[in-house]
């Protein structure tokens, strides 16, 4: 299925003629360690000098993330902000070292290639940013621009790469004539087509473009992805394209997969993760999107929360502190709506979103007036005797806080970490509805 | 038929007076927003739409000045000008003054909630002072009722563990939290309009959802009228009872949102929710809109959207269209200005062609370039 190469190829022999995937990431991880940057993560140290030590703490980026890339195919990456998404897209390319993982190319490991290799892989492996504005340099052409990249991998003679620059502004949509111009004489729109010739300038086979279209407006986005796709097709490319924007992603990519916290939660083939979602933050983030039709008032589905630090992610299901259907913990003899109840009220606690109020009516309001039985009702009663203000009439402001935090450890320790979604890491493979691609889901619901 | 809208405004031009010229950034809108509802205010970078909503509360800097038109708020006039004894257009006796509209109108009649909540934040003091202090100046109560009241703000607009984030910074807090506190300021004193300027755009989209959430219920209880700045059709249909489509300093398209979406009657309107890829359906070929907004120092002749309008005719180049109520949408006016319709009676259908006219053919990207050759889509209005 690869496409046929066009004249504007420098190397037709580079295609990679395999059935085998192009890139292939195997259990990649990428931690950041930082200093904590708060006072609070100071120590005072008298053993040691200087006698303060700073906190230092890793940021679990991108967490054991595995998957292949077939030639020609476009995989969206979908996510929310700080969800590690960019930075896998880095890691990749080796513009960041992982900190653990195997990423082959070609069916080769990328940490085995040096010299020759190494210089021919990099330039098989391009990237496109968000923002165009600041990863063109002003004081540069744009002939010069576009030419760099083949210069950095010594290829062609100046005439030649001129002759080439020239030819891919034309293929990017731009005048050729423009070949003399600084960047800052062009739109946003055009801005983003020169950084698609600049980085096509090495005849690449896989290109990251991280946000690409992010930065435009409306219609102009719709030209640049159009000339995205053309491009595709003329260069046999294969894209990584990563992008916040559902919309955008639907459009455009072949199979997703979607990041939460470092990991990927679900993953399939377009049509059948947009029409059959099966991870519950995937459904979460369909029914959140806005839908430009006033005539459909669907929910909108909206999760509790925030996400959490990568600093210190969830046991088991990164989600899970978010997860509208954490899993009951078999531990207790759940009845009807016992556990919904309960997972309600644990949350509330946990986030203090109701003022302190006498026992009676936080079991009217969150248990319909009847705890759970057993063991589960005792817990849950043992937290209420902990916030309700009838119980704690002559406690101060600090106090309080402390019950709170109090009830708040009790109902996580005793229902939300003995959850199998808290316990083990999911990852299922599910039957696709829609096609027949694979279809991963990292949820128990499916176990 | 119906009794007198919260804001009118009529006629209103906003221009900014640059070096290269003067642009004409907000040129000649009228709109109104009634008491309990969302009117959108839609369009690209460029279009005017943050210079119009920023005009509303004459809040426009130099070197940009309202020019003409009239503003009138609840009966009172923000902005209004006369002819004056020397010919010369003077401001009305009866406008309000700076000091009114400082201490009267801004936040406690119209309050405005921006893109960025940093701004409207400041990052040396808590977010519980900033609301208390807030609160405390325009609701004239004592300290500790003030903290009382802000507590209560920030669990209304769900902030959780409220007494404890009070203390905290703005910068301890997620974009998505900060957006919530510059709601809870807005509605600290109950204002009749909230003006709010892309408030969910630098959002993620859950958090943008658990947003146009809260402003539901809050509207529910509390029944503040909303003008909602945005570039994003999919928020407009989400939330928006009325709108108003901007384009290069004009409203070109005015009508209830179902009518907006399933009548479309101007061109560009047509074109952007062509342009746009859905989340909701896959489409496989997306109609991008040809070239870019021109600058609106110097727009095109007649229609200004006819350089990209893949309906123009002759016609459009000699001919600038005046919004006019081309439909009744449910005894609501449906305005649109584009001389296509018959209520412009400009000789439409017997005009030629435009000479190299986009018609339905296949969309080069190319085109771009024709229209904006300089390329410098910033615009002069440095805001957008
Ligand atoms: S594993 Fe549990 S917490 Fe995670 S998504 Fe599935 S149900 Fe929710
Ligand atoms: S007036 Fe002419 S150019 Fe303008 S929108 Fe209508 S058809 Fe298009």
């Amino acid at each position: 299925m690869r496409v046929v190469s066009s004249g504007i190829r420098l190397d037709e022999d580079s295609g990679y003629e395999s059935d085998d995937a192009l890139l292939e990431l195997d259990g990649v991880t990428k931690y950041f360690n930082q200093d904590s940057g708060l006072l609070a993560g100071m120590e005072f140290e008298p053993s040691q000098f200087p006698p303060i030590s700073v906190d230092r703490e890793t940021v679990k980026a991108v967490d054991d993330v595995t998957l292949e890339i077939q030639p020609g195919e476009t995989l969206g990456l979908v996510g929310e902000s700080g969800c590690g998404k960019s930075t896998l897209g880095r890691t990749i390319l080796r513009l960041l070292e992982p900190t653990e993982g195997d990423i082959y190319f070609k069916g080769e490991n990328l940490a085995d290639l040096s010299g020759e290799r190494l210089r021919q892989t990099r330039s098989d492996m391009q990237m496109i940013f968000q923002d165009p504005q600041s990863s063109l340099d002003p004081r540069m052409k744009v002939g010069q621009i576009i030419e760099e990249p083949m210069r950095a991998h010594d290829m062609l003679d100046d005439e030649g790469r001129e002759a080439r620059a020239k030819e891919l502004l034309e293929k990017v949509g731009l005048d050729p004539r423009h070949y003399n111009r600084h960047p800052h004489a062009f739109s946003g729109g055009q801005r983003q087509r020169i950084n698609l010739a600049r980085a096509l300038s090495v005849d690449p086979d896989f290109v990251v473009c991280d946000e690409p279209v992010s930065a435009l407006d409306v219609s102009i986005q719709a030209q640049v992805l159009n000339t995205m796709e053309k491009l595709q097709e003329e260069f046999g490319l294969t894209y990584l394209f990563i992008a916040h924007d559902l919309s955008v992603i639907r459009h455009i990519s072949d199979r997703v997969a979607v990041m939460y916290l470092g990991n990927i939660v679900e993953l399939a083939e377009k049509e059948e993760l947009f029409e059959n979602p099966q991870h519950p933050y995937t459904r979460a983030l369909l029914e959140s999107i806005p839908v430009p039709d006033p005539r459909e008032n669907g929910a909108r589905g909206v999760l509790e929360g925030e996400v959490p630090s990568p600093v210190d992610p969830p046991s088991g299901c990164r989600f899970r502190t978010r997860c509208p259907r954490v899993i009951a913990p078999d531990a207790y003899d759940w009845r009807g709506e016992e556990w919904a109840q309960t997972r309600a009220f644990m949350r509330a606690v946990k986030r203090r979103t109701f003022e302190p109020m006498p026992a009676s009516r936080i079991e009217t309001e969150f248990f319909d007036g009847d705890l759970p039985r057993g063991e589960a009702g005792s817990t849950v009663d043992e937290a209420i005797e902990l916030i309700a203000s009838d119980r704690n009439a002559d406690i101060d402001a600090d106090d309080e806080t402390e019950h709170w935090s109090a009830a708040t450890d009790l109902l996580l320790e005793s229902f939300a970490e003995q959850s199998i979604c808290a316990r083990e890491r999911p990852a299922y493979e599910l039957e696709a509805e829609y096609g027949d691609g694979e279809h991963l889901a990292a949820c128990h619901l499916h176990r | 038929m119906s009794s007198e809208p919260l804001l009118r405004v009529e006629n209103l031009k906003t221009q900014f007076f640059t070096e290269t010229g003067t642009v004409r950034a907000v040129d000649g809108i009228s709109f109104e927003v009634r008491e309990g509802e969302i009117v959108g205010l839609v369009g690209e970078s460029g279009a005017g739409k943050s210079v119009a909503s920023m005009s509303l509360l004459r809040l426009v800097e130099n070197p940009g000045e309202i020019v003409a038109g009239e503003i009138t708020y609840k009966g009172e006039t923000i902005f209004g000008l006369e002819e004056g004894p020397d010919g010369e257009l003077q401001e009305r006796d009866d406008m309000l003054s700076n000091e009114e509209i400082r201490t009267r109108i801004r936040g406690n009649e119209i309050a405005v909630i921006f893109q960025d909540p940093m701004e409207s934040l400041n990052p040396v003091f808590t977010v519980g002072g900033q609301l208390r202090e807030f609160i405390e100046l325009n609701r004239g109560l004592s300290k500790d009722e003030a903290k009382t009241e802000a507590i209560d703000m920030l669990r209304e607009v769900g902030i959780p563990d409220p007494e404890e984030r009070y203390e905290e910074y703005p910068h301890q807090f997620s974009g998505g939290m900060r957006q919530r506190v510059l709601i809870a300021m807005a509605l600290a004193c109950e204002p009749s309009l909230i003006i709010a300027d892309e408030p969910t755009t630098a959002l993620d989209v859950t958090v943008e959802g658990q947003i146009l959430d809260l402003v539901d219920d809050l509207q529910d209880k509390y029944g503040t009228s909303f003008i909602w700045v945005t570039h994003d059709m999919g928020v407009v249909a989400e939330i928006c009872d009325r709108v108003n489509v901007m384009y290069l300093g004009e409203i070109v398209e005015q009508a209830p949102v179902d009518e907006l979406f399933y009548d479309t009657k101007h061109p560009y309107t047509n074109a952007l929710l062509n342009s746009i890829p859905r989340p909701d359906r896959t489409v496989t070929e997306l109609e991008a809109i040809e070239g870019v907004m021109p600058e609106a120092i110097n727009p095109p002749s007649g229609c200004r959207f006819h350089p990209r309008c893949p309906d123009a005719r002759e016609v459009c180049k000699r001919v600038h269209p005046e919004a006019k109520t081309v439909a009744d949408a449910d005894g609501e006016a449906h305005r649109a200005a584009c001389v296509k319709h018959d209520a412009f009676d400009a000789g439409y259908e017997d005009s030629s062609m435009l000479e190299g006219a986009v018609g339905s053919t296949e969309r080069e990207p190319e085109s771009e370039l024709a229209v904006n050759p300089a390329g410098d889509d910033s615009g002069g209005e440095g805001r957008e």
